[in-house]
């Protein structure tokens, strides 16, 4: 009976040896020829630039005449004119001023502070410059917007605050035209300034309704293009857009995407963070500005000179309410013009924090902004060695069959299990995301996870597979459902302000609070299995007019679910999902507007050293040196996606857009690409950068803290820095 | 109706791709898609990348020729061509002085020709700019009242000049060197009304249909013309010397501008600025690009108007809206794809590189069909078959299969033969048994047994169908010979075959989309169709005294459909050994089948009615008419329902909205 038995197991391991050295279709990896980028698209907006204006930056704009000091903290100081409400910050270290408005000498044609082609200001707009806040406002359905100066006849009082901790003044402002009543705070505290508006200070005693309000707009203002400096936005991975006088048009976006509940849409990437920056005199002066409350219904504006003023100005707008189209009937002819009932009750804290000499650049910026999430206890830093690999597998899909579905495997248990064996002879960890791996296929069947499908294989087979030390990850969508699945009730859909169920295509988006009761029911279900939670579709964030939830409230809900798993991992960034302990799908180009000037690794920087980011998967990569070095570039790990059966069969499936993914096709590629990206980064792994210089169009310096020194030479020519030679389309380590 | 519009929707959606949540993640602005199994658009890696810009201080310039590494652009708002050199980055003035330069063209020996709108003129310049000819109206009388207003100029071999010219109705305007007039060369066609082709027929005259002119062109390294024109189909046509199209495109867009390359390869441009590149055989290889919603984006357009090539196969489109040129480069991907069709055009069949295509792409149309190709060169029809299904490339398919069956017949003839003896004489053998020693005694027992069954004797009258059809048919009238039952039976078979045919038939003579098959669906549509006949016909031929009672055409016309049901299967099964030399087979049989059923039907009708023919002949044209105005009816009734819905869920809503506000 014993021989009979161990010949059997022979017989069966025999069928799975087979297929793994029966390479039938032999992939020989043709070496492709790497094609540099041209000269024209290194020095676009697609990579950093080379800094040339390297003039010292002096403000002649702004001075503290009239200006009452109220105090200093750290190295700031603080100074307030009580007629207009307008403040200047003086950073004591550079002896540089920062100031909310500006003088108007300019405007005398004589001024050696004119310049040709100055649109100038009338009265009116002098008023306008000197305001703290613009107000906008519905009558009726109509938006008008007023400042504290439009008419004169706006009232405000202000004392003074000085405390040890907090030096500045609180204000109360009422506005005439609009009745329009509020409480504004501007104050530096140890950390930096900080300007405040309380949502329950804001009354609104007339008829008319706040639609927004512009928090100091001309903070922080460069005159056309006198002051050599940048501002810094989140779009994307990161962008700058100089002062250079050239830009014809302004920048706005809003923050962590559009809302769905407004019917809004896009299709450029999300301005990612709840920050920007200004530079005034690269590698002299700056400041970053985080949103502490109040992002998400944020919008994000930079107004160029020449565009309507004079002036670069970046500034915040607040949102509070906004119009939008009642469709009448079913096929929409007949609508009417509304303005949303309800203000969005979000407080405004804004915070700004001073950087000068090396710090006053986006490097700068971006580890100040670690700083605060290193406070916070979002990051953590990490520890030295190789750098892990990722991989996504699809474990099978839906066809649809004779009648109804049926759900087909792409991988079985058994196979992922002998990948990892190959895998981890050359890597040593692996994080590896399971799709698709419960019993309705990996689309359509979100949010109704029962149990693992039995189409990949055994429960045996499944338990062998989980028994890795290798991480893995299940997948859960519990936002955007399938409308023909299971898992939900229809009194579950967030609905949108014209009262239209919130949906994308096929899927439906759920309200917060029942999806994070969903998650925590399904992670008890499967919790004995040890594994840790992707959770997907968490960067979509709208406003509920079911249940009157605000994109603020229903980031608070996001971040409970990620404490609702021991392990987390999330895809596609954005500021309040980096709690999560594995990030895929880092950004790592803008939205690539033609008034940007450089694309700059804002984001992947604020996580390098502190947390496992991944780019997409490099199945997708169409110049694949090109990437890979930009993934070195930018400290991001790599990730692929893999299947056992070939792509082809995922046509006509809800997964037809991952037109390659064969393991056994992808195999060597994988490894060799680990290899590429992990022979730089494991150097550095739980380092940050010190310096990061473009020493020329398309080749780039990172200089690390532990001393490292990475050279990324993107061009299709060799670069020299001394005499160390980097050659076209490679990297160095210099240790 | 939710359902409807849902499934409506998604279908709509399939086809055009919508981008709500937009490309979180590439490097371009823009999805690239290529051809996929079943002529599906699939995505695909990023082809060309955009690289950046030039600026030259142009105004609505609206044509670019680039030979060399130098652009030549036709900056037409400031009535110059400008010259700039890739390599060195210096933009210099090549000419001014001109009234509406809007076509620019080089030729091998870098002469410059320019098509001026507004000079009405083609002007000729060589390589330092003095000018060498200036071709006005041709003076020839065959070239008549055609206007000569040149927009843009190619040269072929030997000097000849093509000049698209607008309103130039007759086509292109072909002149040799010296500016004669040599004829039209590939005019449109024009496409002519039903009204049109009767007033043909009966030679009647008629209003004359002008065809549109064509747009812009391009010529390739031998020769060949290809034209975009602004036509409701074929808009981008190849033609041989004979001004004869040999190819022809057609997509939703309108073609502005076209390139074609070193290896024949088409490059396309539309007014939407989505870029197409087609091969040497018209197969799709990449779409991508799109217009700017408002932001200015890298690699979107305002309003493209040209193409240019660089000897890398780089894009260079010039966009009259932003005034510059925008650069798309090359990807390795796309590199890898003109290498191996490079191979092709040399009659080389490279295996690795189609394999690496594969690889990066598993879906890639033109990677499976040219390794489908290189297999069967290489012998290996059974490889050959899948790629070529994969491909949905059904021309090869039935190559490879001939191929196959070739082989097996070969192998196996002998012992095919050797069975169908043995069958043969088997059967032989037993019926002499059977003869001898009664052995189908107990079959025949069975049998008579089963006739002792009334809905048996009903359903065997079908094989009486075949014989007597007459008799048949006035054994149903008159003796009751069969029954309501087996006539919804004998409905549900027929019903059940079709469904059968349209899955089981082989892959070469199938154009059903299995994929997106829905069961229900046909089952209705066939249903229903019967229902409709015999309904629309009882009620006519009650009108038309017809004999016939409502059961006598219910039974009969199932009767009718015996060939199909009976045949089909047959035929079915027989696709899966026929390859297309032998397709004619197949589709004779299958007219001779329902030509059979559609004659039965005829027949049917006159016997159970008892018409003459002309009143026969009334009756099927009545019928025929019922049959569309109950469905015209039908879905009358369905729309008003629909609105009906509508405004009574519309003042639902208003009061609701209201009484909120």
């Amino acid at each position: 009976m014993r021989a009979f038995k161990l010949t059997i197991t022979l017989v069966l391991s025999l069928f799975l040896i087979v297929p793994f050295s029966n390479t039938q279709n032999n992939y020989d990896l043709v070496v492709r020829e790497a094609i540099a980028p041209k000269e024209s698209s290194l020095t676009s907006s697609k990579y950093t630039q080379v800094e040339t204006d390297l003039r010292v930056a002096t403000n002649p704009f702004i001075d503290t005449l009239d200006y009452h000091l109220v105090g200093s903290l750290g190295d700031l100081s603080f100074y307030f004119k009580e007629e207009d409400l307008s403040f200047r910050i003086k950073d004591n270290k550079s002896d540089y001023l920062w100031g909310s408005s500006f003088n108007f000498d300019y405007l005398d044609e004589n001024s050696p502070l004119h310049d040709e082609g100055d649109f100038g200001a009338n009265e009116s707009w002098k008023k306008r410059f000197s305001s703290p806040l613009i107000i906008n406002y519905y009558q009726e359905t109509n938006l008008r917007d007023e400042h504290l100066f439009s008419n004169g006849l706006s009232d405000f009082e202000s004392e003074l605050i000085v405390a040890a901790d907090k030096v500045g003044f609180q204000a109360k402002l009422d506005f005439y035209l609009s009745k329009i009543e509020l409480e504004l705070m501007v104050y530096l505290d140890l950390e930096g300034l900080h300007i405040e508006i309380p949502a329950s200070s804001i009354k609104e005693k007339g008829s008319v309704k706040l639609s927004s309000i512009q928090v100091y707009p001309f903070f922080g203002a460069v005159k056309r293009d006198r002051i050599p400096g940048y501002t810094f936005i989140p779009d994307g991975t990161g962008a700058l857009m100089r002062y250079d006088d050239q830009k014809r048009s302004s920048y706005t976006k809003r923050y962590y995407g559009p809302d769905l509940g407004l019917n809004y849409e896009t299709n450029e990437k999300f301005l990612t963070l709840n920050t920007f920056g200004v530079v005034q005199g690269i590698n002299q002066n700056a400041f970053l500005t985080v949103i502490d409350s109040g992002a998400s219904h944020a919008i994000l504006t930079f107004s160029p000179s020449l565009v309507g003023t004079d002036f670069n100005h970046t500034f915040i707008t607040y949102t509070y309410r906004t119009d939008y189209t009642q469709y009448l009937n079913q096929s929409k002819t007949s609508s009417i013009k509304l303005v949303q009932k309800n203000k969005n009750e979000i407080d405004i804290k804004q915070s700004y924090y001073f950087l000068n000499g090396e710090d006053a650049n986006y490097l700068g910026m971006a580890k100040k902004y670690q700083s605060l999430l290193i406070e916070d206890g979002v990051l953590k830093r990490q520890e030295e060695g190789n750098i892990p690999l990722h991989l996504d597998v699809l474990m099978s899909e839906s066809k649809k069959a004779f009648i109804g579905r049926k759900v087909f495997p792409m991988t079985t248990y058994n196979y992922l299990n002998e990948v990892i064996k190959e895998l981890e002879q050359e890597i040593d960890k692996l994080i590896i995301t399971l799709y698709g791996w419960q019993n309705g296929g990996y689309s359509y069947s979100a949010p109704n996870y029962q149990r693992f499908t039995k189409v990949s294989g055994s429960k045996e087979q499944l338990k062998e597979l989980l028994k890795t030390e290798h991480d893995i990850y299940l997948e859960m969508d519990v936002i955007k459902v399938y409308h023909n699945s299971k898992g939900y009730k229809k009194s579950e859909i967030a609905q949108s302000i014209g009262q239209e169920l919130i949906n994308e295509d096929d899927y439906f988006y759920l309200k917060p609070a029942s999806a994070l009761k969903k998650l925590t029911t399904l992670e008890k279900r499967f919790s004995n299995y040890g594994e840790g939670i992707m959770l997907s579709s968490l960067d979509t964030i709208y406003s509920d007019f079911a249940t009157e939830t605000t994109r603020e409230e229903q980031i608070a809900i996001i971040k409970e679910m990620l404490d609702v798993s021991d392990k987390t991992m999330i895809s596609e960034p954005l500021g309040y999902l980096l709690k999560a302990d594995v990030i895929l799908n880092t950004e790592m180009y803008s939205s690539l507007q033609t008034k940007f000037d450089d694309t700059v690794p804002f984001l992947p920087l604020v996580l390098m050293g502190y947390k496992d980011a991944f780019s997409r998967n490099a199945n997708f990569f169409s110049n694949t040196v090109n990437e890979l070095l930009r993934m070195i570039d930018y400290h991001l790990y790599p990730s692929f996606i893999i299947t056992e059966k070939a792509s082809h069969h995922l046509l006509n499936t809800g997964s037809e857009n991952i037109y390659t993914s064969e393991y056994q096709s992808w195999k060597e590629a994988i490894i060799s690409e680990y290899h590429f990206v992990n022979d730089a980064l494991r150097f550095v792994k739980d380092a940050t950068l010190n310096k990061r210089e473009i020493l020329a169009p398309g080749f780039v310096k990172n200089s690390y803290d532990n001393g490292v020194i990475i050279y990324i030479n993107y061009s299709g020519k060799s670069h020299y820095d001394g005499d160390i030679l980097i050659e076209p389309t490679s990297y160095e380590v210099i240790l | 109706m939710k359902k409807l519009t849902i499934l409506f929707t998604t279908l709509f959606l399939l086809i055009i791709p919508i981008v709500i949540k937009g490309d979180v993640n590439t490097s371009a602005p823009y999805k690239t898609y290529t051809t996929g199994p079943s002529n599906k658009l699939i995505e695909t890696q990023t082809a060309y990348e955009p690289a950046g810009n030039i600026k030259l201080n142009l105004r609505n310039p609206e044509d670019i020729y680039l030979k060399d590494e130098i652009i030549y652009i036709a900056d037409t708002g400031n009535k110059e061509i400008i010259k700039y050199d890739l390599n060195l980055n210096i933009r210099t003035v090549f000419k001014t002085g001109f009234n509406e330069p809007t076509g620019v063209h080089v030729d091998e020996n870098d002469q410059v020709y320019v098509a001026d709108k507004g000079a009405k003129s083609i002007f000729i310049y060589d390589k330092e700019g003095n000018l060498i000819k200036q071709i006005e109206r041709p003076k020839e009388p065959i070239f008549g009242n055609a206007p000569f207003v040149p927009l843009k100029v190619v040269t072929g071999p030997r000097g000849v000049i093509y000049v698209v010219g607008d309103g130039s109705t007759g086509g292109l305007i072909q002149l040799n060197q010296s500016g004669e007039f040599q004829g039209f060369f590939g005019a449109n066609d024009t496409k002519m009304t039903l009204m049109q082709r009767l007033a043909k027929l009966f030679n009647v005259k008629s209003s004359k249909n002008i065809p549109v002119s064509p747009l812009n062109v391009a010529i390739d390294d031998k020769g060949s013309l290809y034209t975009v024109s602004l036509t409701e189909d074929k808009k981008l046509k190849k033609f041989n010397i004979a001004s004869e199209t040999i190819l022809t495109l057609h997509e939703e867009e309108n073609f502005n501008a076209l390139l074609i390359n070193d290896f024949n390869n088409i490059y396309a441009l539309t007014t939407e600025g989505v870029i197409y590149e087609y091969d040497s055989f018209g197969q799709l290889i990449f779409k991508f690009g799109g217009k700017d919603t408002g932001t200015r984006r890298l690699g979107l357009f305002v309003n493209p108007v040209a193409l240019a090539l660089d000897k890398d196969n780089n894009i260079y489109v010039l966009d009259k809206g932003l005034s510059e040129i925008q650069i798309l480069q090359k990807s390795e991907f796309t590199a890898l794809i003109h290498e191996g069709l490079e191979a092709f055009k040399d009659g080389i069949y490279d295996l690795e590189k189609w394999d690496e295509v594969l690889r990066m792409n598993g879906m890639f149309g033109l990677a499976n069909s040219a390794i489908a190709r290189a297999e069967f060169r290489n012998h290996n029809y059974d490889n050959s078959l899948s790629y070529y299904k994969i491909a949905n490339d059904k021309a090869g398919y039935s190559e490879a299969f001939w191929q196959l069956r070739y082989n097996f017949l070969q192998a196996n003839m002998l012992i095919i033969i050797i069975v169908v003896i043995g069958l043969v004489v088997g059967f032989k053998a037993l019926k002499f048994a059977d003869g001898k020693w009664q052995i189908y005694a107990p079959l025949r027992k069975g049998k008579a047994k089963l006739n002792k069954f009334k809905l048996v004797r009903e359903l065997k009258l079908i094989l009486n169908i075949f014989r007597h059809p007459l008799d048949t048919f006035y054994e149903i009238k008159k003796e009751k010979k069969s029954s309501y039952l087996a006539a919804t039976i004998i409905y549900i078979s027929f019903i059940v075959v079709m469904i059968f045919s349209d899955y089981v038939t082989a892959f070469l003579f199938n154009n059903n989309d299995l994929q997106n098959y829905n069961l229900l669906r046909t089952f209705l549509l066939l249903a229903g169709l019967l229902i409709l006949f015999v309904g629309a016909n009882y009620l006519v031929s009650s009108l038309q005294s017809g004999e016939g009672f409502f059961k006598d055409i219910y039974l009969s016309t199932a009767y009718a459909l015996a060939p199909i049901i009976v045949f089909t299967p047959f035929l079915v099964l027989l696709t899966h050994g026929l390859t297309y030399n032998e397709s004619f087979i197949y589709s004779s049989l299958q007219s001779i089948t329902i030509a059979w059923s559609l004659i039965l039907v005829i027949v049917m009708l006159k016997e159970v009615h008892n018409y003459t023919i002309k009143e026969l002949i009334i009756n099927i044209l009545l019928t025929l008419f019922a049959m569309v105005m109950i469905v015209v009816i039908l879905a009358l009734l369905y729309l008003l329902t629909n609105q009906l819905y509508e405004y009574v869920m519309g003042i639902l809503k208003e009061v609701f909205v209201y009484a909120r506000v």
